[in-house]
């Protein structure tokens, strides 16, 4: 005799079987995923207004009115499986909440930057000033870099690349930062001293420098937006 | 001319919802997340419950909010299929 495969669910699957629009409505508990399509306790995937079909109701059974032996009468379909490597991988690095961890280094390194060339520039001439605004404008281009990987990785599962106002506001600004950044890099790695002696590209360098800091302001008001509202 | 403006104005407008909504199923998902991982360290059978219970009002807003996106979708759909019809 034939054994028929056990079908395989993972919570993502399992969703699509919502009992909505002529859809089948399963329900999972664990592990077993159950066919309830047809019960009058499940009319259009609802149950008691509470429940919805199409999810792991594995932890809700505690604060039922019965037990599960209530799903002894609804045939058996599959079996709910953890998702698969790559789904893991992705809840593991978005429970990691890369993007709020990296966006303080990309935040804060232009600002310190223009901080010190303002005081090179108009408090003391002191060259460690400029050369450390140089340092910080690296850290600021490299953070960067993981910046807009995180925040691209963060909008693609969290916001499932929904691309409204914000978010074209993020990814605009982000560019224009990371521009700025690499071309004040550029600048500054071909003449050392190209903010110390009196030049045209000295006031080209102390102007992008210090258009970081309406960027870096605007880039982190759209991300207060994004977490706040 | 007033027609386009109008509904220029109407996409504005559903797009800003569309938005909030957006970022709203975000903080749902975010929150259901938070009492799931409470809910596996509970410890008692009282707070497993309460943890659940609130679980499960977080996933039921998120797909209330979901269903509120997905109308709203076809909506601002249909508004650019008459903005591009009238050009």
């Amino acid at each position: 005799m034939a054994t028929r495969a056990v079908k395989r669910f993972t919570t993502k699957s399992l969703a699509r079987f919502d009992g909505m629009e002529g859809r089948p409505a399963y329900t999972a508990f664990e592990g077993k995923v159950y066919d309830v399509t047809g019960s009058n306790m499940w009319l259009g995937g609802r149950h008691e207004s509470r429940h919805s079909a199409g999810e792991d109701l594995s932890h809700q059974m505690v604060n039922a009115p019965h037990d599960e032996s209530v799903l002894g009468k609804f045939p058996v379909v599959g079996e709910l499986v953890e998702e698969q490597m790559g789904g893991r991988m992705v809840a593991r690095l978005q429970a990691m909440h890369l993007h709020p961890m990296v966006v303080h280094f990309s935040e804060v390194c232009p600002l310190l930057a223009a901080l010190f060339v303002f005081l090179y520039l108009f408090v003391d001439r002191f060259r460690p000033y400029e050369v450390f605004s140089s340092y910080l404008v690296l850290l600021g281009f490299l953070s960067s870099m993981g910046c807009m990987a995180t925040g691209f990785f963060s909008w693609s599962t969290t916001y499932e690349r929904t691309l409204t106002r914000i978010f074209r506001m993020k990814i605009l600004f982000s560019a224009v930062q990371f521009s700025v950044m690499v071309l004040l890099f550029a600048m500054r790695y071909i003449d050392v001293d190209v903010l110390t002696k009196s030049q045209p590209l000295s006031v080209a360098y102390a102007v992008l420098m210090f258009a970081l800091v309406p960027i870096t302001v605007i880039l982190g008001h759209y991300g207060g937006k994004i977490v706040y509202g | 001319m007033a027609r386009t403006k109008e509904s220029a104005q109407r996409l504005a407008e559903l797009e800003a919802v569309a938005e909030i909504l957006t970022l709203a199923i975000a903080r749902e998902r975010a929150t259901a997340e938070y009492y799931d991982r409470a809910l596996h360290r509970a410890g008692t059978e009282s707070t497993r419950k309460a943890f659940a219970l609130l679980l499960e009002q977080e996933r039921d807003h998120e797909k209330r909010v979901r269903a509120e996106l997905e109308l709203l979708r076809k909506e601002i759909a249909e508004v650019r299929r008459g903005r591009s019809g009238s050009h």
